[in-house]
């Protein structure tokens, strides 16, 4: 199965913590804003969706360049 | 009033009028059909006319473009205000990006689910305590005995407020919202000496509670303790700290969205459980997942914030309207709460609806409610806890409704505990 990599983005993301709530192995949330967990990690694509899904902020995407 | 009969023009979804009844979804229907980004009429000689935006799909596509449609620019409001007295009364919900994330970030913390989650023991004593006096109480204003006494009390103990204070703070932000009637008030209420256009919602109730704010600030800079004042009026951010006026305005936000807000969704929501027995009967029937699907249809079903408003920075298109640079561009969150393209049966409250994709938080974006974890958390443990003490609160009389273009809240609602 091919894997994808997600973006958090930093301007748009306000630390709601959904995606922490969501999958906390796949981002990490300090100082009000979330991170990917290891830079460069690969999800698997319904794992990616789900995560950004979370967002309600709109934060987290699909990171088109892979 | 039916799509067929309405003519665009005439219809208002903007005077405090319009919600006298509670929220007026025949014209949201009316209009959606024919003009979902409408040309709505300035509602009083001193407002302006603005887009009113009523389909799910554009309130989400505004919702998420700060870039395009601003929370900093003009106002947050219908009516504009003069930019020097924007900046004094700015907070966190009349900013965009990097200035909002910046303020966001200090208090994000607090509200995010797992911590929110650490407040579920007390959230819970708490409700029982005042569903055990509803109970023995026999009839009672349920607004008065559940619906004001529990998000206050949380928001308190979260900001570190002595739980004593609280009745003057209800006071003070049920004037906010009375602010929003369109009725006078007098400028000089609790001794305010500042210029109203200056004070949020134009009313001396923000400036008393600013100052409450203030004196609070100063002991806890003095004095720290484990609570969110005391975190705020120490955070520094870049080596910035907040500025006195940003701290104001912070402490007035937090206190009037962490109990107005909730409040009014637990009145409207007990209001519709007691108009549908049948919906809290099946709540009852051992499925918990119902709690929490029952939460999401109280809060599309409440749409406790009538709506905000943005502002244009660029000419662009919206539907099939062309938005100019400056226009006024106003949510209405219930009627995209009951968008027919979005949800099967608007109109019909339902406990287990699912996908139950509403827009009582607002329509996504940074602007997402702080507080939405910690509102959810409310409205699921009041309704577990009814249903553990197996009684429904039915209606004795009518509800008396808060006179606002702003927020949809209920003063009073008799009710009596029966048995489910």
């Amino acid at each position: 199965m091919s894997t994808v990599r997600v973006t958090v983005d930093a301007d748009t993301c306000v630390g709601i913590g959904a995606c922490d709530e969501q999958d906390p192995d796949a981002v990490v949330l300090a100082d009000g804003a979330a991170t990917v967990a290891r830079p460069g990690m690969f999800l698997d694509p319904d794992r990616a969706e789900a995560l950004c899904r979370s967002c309600p902020a709109g934060a987290i995407t699909v990171d088109t360049a892979t | 009033m039916s799509s067929t009969q309405v003519s665009p023009a005439d219809v208002d979804v903007a005077s405090p009028d319009a919600y006298a009844d509670g929220h007026p979804l025949d014209r949201f229907d009316a209009l959606r059909a024919v003009s979902p980004v409408h040309w709505h009429a300035a509602w009083t000689p001193f407002a302006q006319p603005f887009w009113a935006v009523l389909r799910h799909r554009d309130v989400v596509t505004v919702s998420r473009d700060p870039a395009t449609y601003s929370s900093e620019q003009g106002h947050v409001a219908m009516w504009d205000v003069p930019e020097y007295a924007l900046d004094a009364r700015r907070s966190m919900i009349d900013t965009d990006p990097p200035r909002h994330t910046r303020l966001r970030r200090l208090v994000a913390s607090v509200f995010k689910a797992g911590r929110v989650r650490d407040y579920e023991p007390r959230v819970r004593r708490l409700v029982a305590n005042l569903l055990d006096d509803t109970l023995r109480a026999g009839e009672v204003d349920a607004v008065a005995a559940v619906a004001k006494p529990l998000p206050i009390t949380v928001i308190l103990e979260i900001l570190g407020v002595p739980q004593e204070d609280a009745p003057y703070l209800l006071e003070l932000t049920d004037q906010l919202v009375e602010a929003t009637s369109g009725d006078p008030v007098d400028p000089a209420a609790y001794g305010n000496t500042t210029d109203l256009r200056l004070l949020p919602f134009n009313s001396p109730a923000a400036w008393a509670l600013q100052e409450y704010g203030s004196r609070l600030g100063r002991l806890r800079r003095a004095h720290p303790a484990d609570d969110l004042v005391s975190s705020l009026v120490h955070a520094e951010i870049d080596g910035d700290r907040l500025t006195e006026q940003e701290f104001r305005n912070f402490f007035q936000l937090l206190v009037f969205a962490g109990n107005e807000t909730t409040r009014s969704t637990i009145s409207q929501g007990l209001l519709a459980l007691g108009e549908h027995p049948d919906q809290m009967r099946r709540l009852g029937g051992g499925d918990p997942a119902l709690f929490a699907t029952a939460t999401e249809e109280i809060l599309r079903w409440a749409s406790a914030v009538i709506c905000f408003r943005r502002t244009a920075t660029r000419d662009t298109i919206l539907g099939d309207r062309e938005v100019a640079a400056g226009d006024r561009v106003v949510l209405y969150y219930n009627a995209a709460n009951h968008d027919p393209e979005v949800f099967d049966r608007p109109r019909v409250f339902d406990v287990g609806r699912t996908p139950n994709d509403h827009l009582a938080f607002g329509g996504g974006g940074v602007h997402h409610c702080l507080g939405a974890f910690l509102a959810r958390l409310e409205i699921r443990v009041l309704l577990e806890e009814l249903v553990r003490r197996g009684v429904r609160l039915a209606p004795q009389g009518p509800p008396v409704r808060v006179r606002s273009n702003f927020v949809a809240g209920i003063e009073s609602l008799p009710v009596r505990a029966v048995s489910l």
